[in-house]
């Protein structure tokens, strides 16, 4: 009596708890042996003669605006790092200025970045013409 | 591990569906999130009202979804879409027992926490700058007097916001609603109230008979409709006008085939439709084929969106299924897997929520059992004395022979069990 209970109820019972806790382990923690879930991000004003004053992601229709990195970076110098939670493709506006000691008049690029998660150190460099470009290191 | 390392991988894990040619997902609005306890409240409580259409025995609810890719069902936010997970927990359960001859008391509890986060938690998210987490508890008190087939039931919503983000509209949602719940016989009249305005009011007719509540198993009678009609208050939710919902479900073929149309007045006509196929009456395994209309306002789109799924036991799968983009936050484009098992029981009969015949495990052996005593045709009909309203309350002594049960399938098979 009690074998023919086992056997018709309780091993299926258990399996199929066993295939309700595999999912439950796959979410949650173990993804975040490879997944991250925050930007940590590092700004390198790599140019010779431009000071940057701040990093903001913006919105796409411009109506809006998150400050990520608020703190003037002269040139050769890197910023702290911030963490800030985008994960994706975002639109930043990096301001600016023609001069090596953050003065002058405040100029805007914008730029569309994909940030991957995790630490992340944004070079910024100057062209030949004058034009931001930035990179991922 | 190094961030080479960690792209190599989420690039192999992202290969796996892309390899089986799915596309990629759209993002959930903002909007679709914030509309969700209103949707979240309405469904609750058509559950509760399916699973009180005996008003006895119990209920048990279990699920969530499982959606393992961050890109799979991103948020689109004013900045752009953020990768992240929308998520669904639920558990539902009711019981009840016989506290005088003919009266049932019981208890339900229905809870939900849903939304979306920037990690795959099960229990505490991350409640990012992005995330919405809320909760959704109903409980209420249900009593049922068998011989007037009489069911009365009514508690309390607790709408609970654990966590929004930055770039959520303003929620039109407060946090304590109570709700009402009185079935007599085939109708019943559910409400849902916040202090003293009504939000909705629903009129339910179940004529479709069915075998677990003490109805048919075929003919006629089982192929009435299923209909309700709700009238959702204009100053509440997601409405700007005051709007009404009817829902026609249709049993097209022996009850394991059914169409149900959903349809919105005054103004906005066809909501969703639906085509369903149960191998088993129990309703534990469904084919849907789904069409739902989609939100102007918040899809910027007026088309129909068209899907389906696959339930069995345990797990569910679906594409573009009009119950996950209503209650799942817009979800489409991409495949939702929902580990959920739900299971009604009454008068030992088991269904799942909505079935209209007990499972075929069940059936089997009480049909062995009466063989020799019935001639022929229907054995089942004759445990249950065909009237709804007079076999409710003798019901239980016919059938709750187990012991006699395990005796005969004993013989039958040498003795060896």
């Amino acid at each position: 009596m009690i074998s023919r209970i086992v056997t018709k109820w309780v091993r299926p019972l258990l399996a199929c708890c066993g295939l309700l806790v595999l999912p439950l382990v796959l979410s949650g923690c173990l993804s975040h042996w490879f997944l991250e879930s925050e930007t940590r991000l590092q700004l390198e004003n790599a140019t010779e003669d431009y000071s940057i004053l701040s990093l903001d992601v913006v919105a796409l229709d411009g109506n809006a605006y998150s400050s990520w990195i608020s703190e003037t970076v002269l040139p050769g110098e890197r910023s702290r790092v911030e963490e800030g939670d985008w994960i994706g493709e975002f639109k930043i506006r990096v301001k600016y200025t023609e001069s090596k000691d953050a003065s002058g008049d405040t100029l805007e690029d914008y730029r569309v970045l994909d940030f991957e998660g995790g630490s992340m150190y944004l070079q910024v460099t100057a062209s030949k013409k004058g034009k931001l470009e930035y990179k991922f290191r | 591990m190094g961030m080479q390392m960690r792209n190599v991988f989420r690039r192999a894990l992202c290969m796996v569906p892309l390899a089986f040619g799915l596309s990629f997902a759209d993002a959930i609005p903002v909007g679709a999130l914030s509309a969700s306890g209103a949707q979240a409240r309405d469904q609750q409580l058509r559950e509760i009202r399916d699973v009180m259409r005996g008003g006895r025995g119990g209920f048990l609810d279990l699920g969530f979804n499982y959606t393992p890719l961050p890109t799979q069902l991103p948020l689109e936010s004013p900045y752009g879409e953020h990768e992240g997970f929308a998520f669904k927990q639920h558990v539902a359960g009711f019981g009840s027992g016989e506290v005088a001859r003919n009266t049932q008391l019981g208890a339900l509890l229905w809870f939900e926490r849903s939304g979306w986060d920037g990690e795959d938690f099960f229990v505490l998210p991350q409640y990012n700058d992005f995330s919405h987490v809320a909760s959704l508890t109903t409980w209420g008190l249900t009593l049922t007097q068998a011989r007037y087939d009489v069911t009365f039931a009514g508690g309390m919503q607790h709408y609970n916001v654990e966590h929004v983000g930055d770039v959520y509209p303003e929620e039109n949602d407060s946090l304590l609603y109570s709700w009402a719940h009185l079935r007599w016989n085939h109708f019943s009249l559910q409400g849902n109230f916040h202090r003293s305005d009504v939000r909705f009011l629903r009129l339910s007719l179940d004529l479709e008979s069915r075998l677990v509540y003490g109805g048919r198993s075929r003919g006629i009678l089982t192929y009435l409709p299923n209909v309700d009609f709700t009238v959702y208050n204009r100053s509440a939710d997601r409405f700007s006008a005051d709007t009404y919902r009817m829902n026609w479900e249709q049993n097209l073929y022996g009850q394991i085939l059914y169409a149900e149309v959903s349809y919105d007045f005054p103004d906005d006509g066809f909501h969703s439709a639906a085509l369903k196929y149960y191998p088993d009456a129990s309703r534990m395994v469904a084919f849907e084929a789904t069409c739902i209309r989609r939100n102007k306002e918040i899809d910027g789109t007026d088309d129909l969106l068209w899907g389906g799924g696959v339930e069995f036991p345990f797990v569910r799968f679906a594409y573009n299924s009009s119950y996950d983009y209503e209650n799942f936050f817009h979800a489409k484009g991409t495949f939702i897997v929902e580990f959920q098992f739900n299971l009604a029981a009454i008068d030992g009969f088991l269904f799942a929520r909505g079935g209209t015949r007990s499972a075929p495990l069940e059936t089997i052996t009480i049909e062995k059992k009466n063989k020799d005593k019935m001639p022929e045709g229907d054995n089942l009909i004759h445990l249950n004395p065909s009237d709804a309203s007079t076999s409710v309350g003798n019901k239980p002594k016919t059938l709750e022979a187990t012991g006699i049960r395990y005796e005969k399938s004993g013989n039958e098979n040498g003795g060896k069990q």
